[in-house]
C-alpha cells in the first residue's frame, strides 16, 4: 500500500511538472513578438507599429554613451513620421533616476521600465547602449551594440538598412 | 558582465571601465532579487529536522531585475525521507533492535509533496510576498513493535497515514531601503496555523488515533519569521547571504496527538549565480545550513536511552541549480539538494535528496 501510494504520488508530480512547461512555453515571447508598456501605461506591440520603421534602444541610466544618444533618438524621433523610438532603461535604481535623466535630455519618445527579462527577449547583449530596428513590416533588421546617432540611423535608413551595415543580426 | 560600449571611428570595443558606475546598479539589481529570494526561504518547523523547505529557490529565477511589480510563482518540492539515523551516523541493525527492545518508535517512511504557490509584490524599497503551500504526505511507522525479519518495512504494528491539504500560509515582507545601493535588507513575516493538526494515522494498527504532531500537515502555531540578507557581485557572478529565524509566538498547542510546540528554525543560505544579463540560463550553487532546536511538549516523544526529544537537529546542503528564462517574464528552475551534514536528536528518517521545480511569472 506504501508502494502504491508513492508511486501515484511520483505521477503526480511528473504530471504537473509537464503541464506547467507546456502551459509556459506556450506564452513564450521573442524579439519579434514582444509587447511593451511605457511610465504612462501605454502598450506597444510590434504588431501595432506596422509602416513604421522601429527602433529599440536599450539604455542605462549610469551610462555615459547610452546619455549622450538620448538627443539624438529625440530628435529623429520627432522628424521622422515613418519612424517610432522606443527606450528601454535596464539596471537602474528607481523610477525617479530614469525618469530624471530622460527629462534632463527632454526625451519625448516612449520610456519603458524594463528589467532583464525583457533584455532576454530580445535576445540577450554585450553591452550598453543596444539598439534593435525593425522595418515598416516588422521584420528585424538587426541590432547595434554601442551608441547612434541621427546621422548615422538616416545613412543607414536611406540605403537598404540590412546591407548598411550599421544593424547586425 | 554587460559592459558599456564606446564607439570611436566606427569601431566597437567593449571597455570595463566603468565598472564603478556598473557596478552599484548590478548591486542595486541583486539586491532586490536577494530580497525576493528571501521571501522564499521556508523554514517550516516540523518535528523532523529535514522536514520543510530550506532552499531560496526565487533568487535563481528571477535574474537581475529591478522592475517593481506583480509576480507569481509555483514550485513543487519532493522529499523522500526513507534513511535512517541516529544523530550522524546509520544505526546498525541490532542498534535498532535495541531501541525497539526499549519501547522506542521506529518510523519507516515519509515522503512530502509540497506545492507552493506565491504571489508577490516588490517596489523600489520593499515587498510582499503571501505562500499558499498545499501538501501531500505519506508515513510510515513500525511503532515499537519489531518487524520480523528485522529490517523489513512492515511490522506486525505497522502503521501509516496519509494525508493532503493546505500547509501553514506564510505572508513575507522586506525592506532593503536603509541603503542607495540596497545591497542589504531585513525580512520580517509572520506564518499561520492554517494547516490541519487533528489528523489520525489512516491504515494499520494505529488507525484512527492521532497522528504525531511533527507530521501533521501545520504545527498549530503562530510564528514569527525574521532575518536579514546582503549581496554583491564579483566578476560575472552574483553571491548573496541570508540568515532567518522562525520562532512560535504561541505556547504549548493541544493537538489530538498532546500538547505541541516547535521548535526555533535557524537558517543561513548562501549562493553564488551566474549573473550574465540577460543570459536565458542561469546556473547557481547554494550552501543551506538549517539549525532546529527540540520541540516541546507532551507530543514529543524522547530518546530511550538518552531521554533527549526525538527532534530536531543540524544539517547542511548543497544546492546545485539552473534556472532558464523562457521568455514574457517566465522562468523555470530546478534545484537538487544533497545533504552533506545532519546530525539529528536521536533516530529521525531523513532524504538521500530533496528536489525542487518551480516556475516563476513576472506580470
Amino acid at each position: 500500500m506504501n508502494s502504491a501510494i508513492k508511486i501515484k504520488s511520483e505521477h503526480k508530480g511528473a504530471l504537473l511538472i509537464v503541464l506547467l512547461l507546456a502551459s509556459f512555453f506556450s506564452s513564450m515571447a521573442f524579439a519579434d513578438n514582444w509587447s511593451l508598456k511605457d511610465v504612462a501605461g501605454v502598450k506597444y506591440k510590434l504588431a501595432d507599429e506596422k509602416g513604421k520603421w522601429v527602433l529599440v534602444n536599450f539604455w542605462a541610466p549610469w551610462c555615459p554613451t547610452c546619455i549622450a544618444e538620448l538627443p539624438d533618438l529625440n530628435a529623429i524621433n520627432l522628424q521622422r513620421k515613418d519612424l517610432q523610438v522606443i527606450g528601454v532603461a535596464v539596471l537602474y535604481k528607481s523610477k525617479k533616476e530614469v525618469m530624471d535623466v530622460a527629462q534632463a535630455k527632454s526625451v519625448s519618445y516612449p520610456i519603458v521600465m524594463g528589467d532583464e527579462d525583457i533584455a532576454s527577449d530580445f535576445g540577450g547583449m554585450q553591452g550598453m547602449p543596444t539598439s534593435f530596428l525593425y522595418s515598416p513590416t516588422g521584420k528585424l533588421i538587426g541590432h547595434h551594440d554601442g551608441p547612434l546617432t541621427q546621422t548615422e540611423i538616416e545613412s543607414a535608413l536611406e540605403q537598404k538598412p540590412e546591407s548598411a551595415g550599421l544593424f547586425t543580426n | 558582465m554587460l559592459n558599456q560600449i564606446d564607439e570611436k571611428h566606427g569601431e566597437v570595443s567593449m571597455k570595463n571601465t566603468h565598472a564603478n558606475r556598473f557596478q552599484p546598479s548590478l548591486h542595486t539589481a541583486i539586491s532586490l532579487t536577494i530580497a525576493v529570494a528571501a521571501l522564499f526561504s521556508g523554514s517550516n518547523a516540523f518535528a523532523c529536522a529535514s522536514c520543510g523547505c530550506t532552499l531560496s529557490t526565487d533568487w535563481g529565477s528571477q535574474g537581475v531585475s529591478t522592475k517593481s511589480g506583480w509576480s507569481g510563482d509555483l514550485s513543487e518540492t519532493y522529499i523522500n525521507q526513507n534513511q535512517m539515523i541516529y544523530g550522524n551516523s546509520k544505526p546498525s541493525a541490532a542498534f535498532v533492535q535495541s531501541l525497539y527492545a526499549n519501547n522506542q518508535e521506529v518510523e519507516t517512511s515519509t515522503m512530502t509533496q509540497t506545492t507552493t504557490a506565491s504571489i508577490n509584490y516588490n517596489g523600489e524599497t520593499g515587498g510582499v510576498s503571501l505562500q499558499l503551500p498545499y501538501l501531500h504526505r505519506t508515513h510510515g511507522t513500525n511503532g515499537t513493535t519489531a518487524s520480523n525479519p528485522p529490517g523489513t518495512d512492515y511490522g506486525a504494528n505497522y502503521s501509516e497515514s496519509s494525508a493532503s491539504g493546505l500547509g501553514d500560509i506564510r505572508l513575507i515582507g522586506h525592506y532593503n531601503g536603509f541603503s542607495d545601493d540596497k545591497t542589504a535588507g531585513i525580512i520580517f513575516g509572520v506564518k499561520l496555523p492554517t494547516g490541519d493538526y487533528n489528523a489520525n494515522f489512516t491504515a494499520g494498527a494505529a488507525a484512527n488515533t492521532p497522528l504525531d504532531a511533527g507530521l501533521q500537515l501545520g504545527s498549530g502555531s503562530t510564528d514569527y519569521i525574521l532575518g536579514a540578507y546582503t549581496s554583491g557581485t564579483f566578476s560575472t557572478y552574483g553571491w548573496f547571504v541570508q540568515g532567518t529565524v522562525q520562532h512560535s509566538l504561541t505556547g504549548l498547542v493541544n493537538e489530538a496527538s498532546g500538547s505541541y510546540r516547535p521548535g526555533d528554525a535557524y537558517l543561513l543560505n548562501s549562493g553564488i549565480r551566474y549573473a550574465g544579463f540577460a543570459s536565458m540560463f542561469s546556473p547557481m550553487l547554494q550552501l543551506n545550513l538549517v539549525h532546529r532546536e527540540y520541540d516541546s511538549g507532551t507530543a514529543v516523544n524522547n530518546d530511550a536511552f538518552t531521554n533527549s526529544p526525538i527532534s530536531g537537529g543540524n544539517l547542511a546542503y548543497l544546492s546545485p541549480g539552473l534556472s532558464v528564462r523562457l521568455g514574457g517574464g517566465t522562468s523555470v528552475y530546478g534545484f537538487v539538494q544533497v545533504p552533506i551534514y545532519q546530525n539529528v536528536g536521536s533516530l529521525q528518517l531523513v532524504p538521500s535528496y530533496i528536489a525542487n521545480i518551480g516556475v516563476h511569472q513576472n506580470f
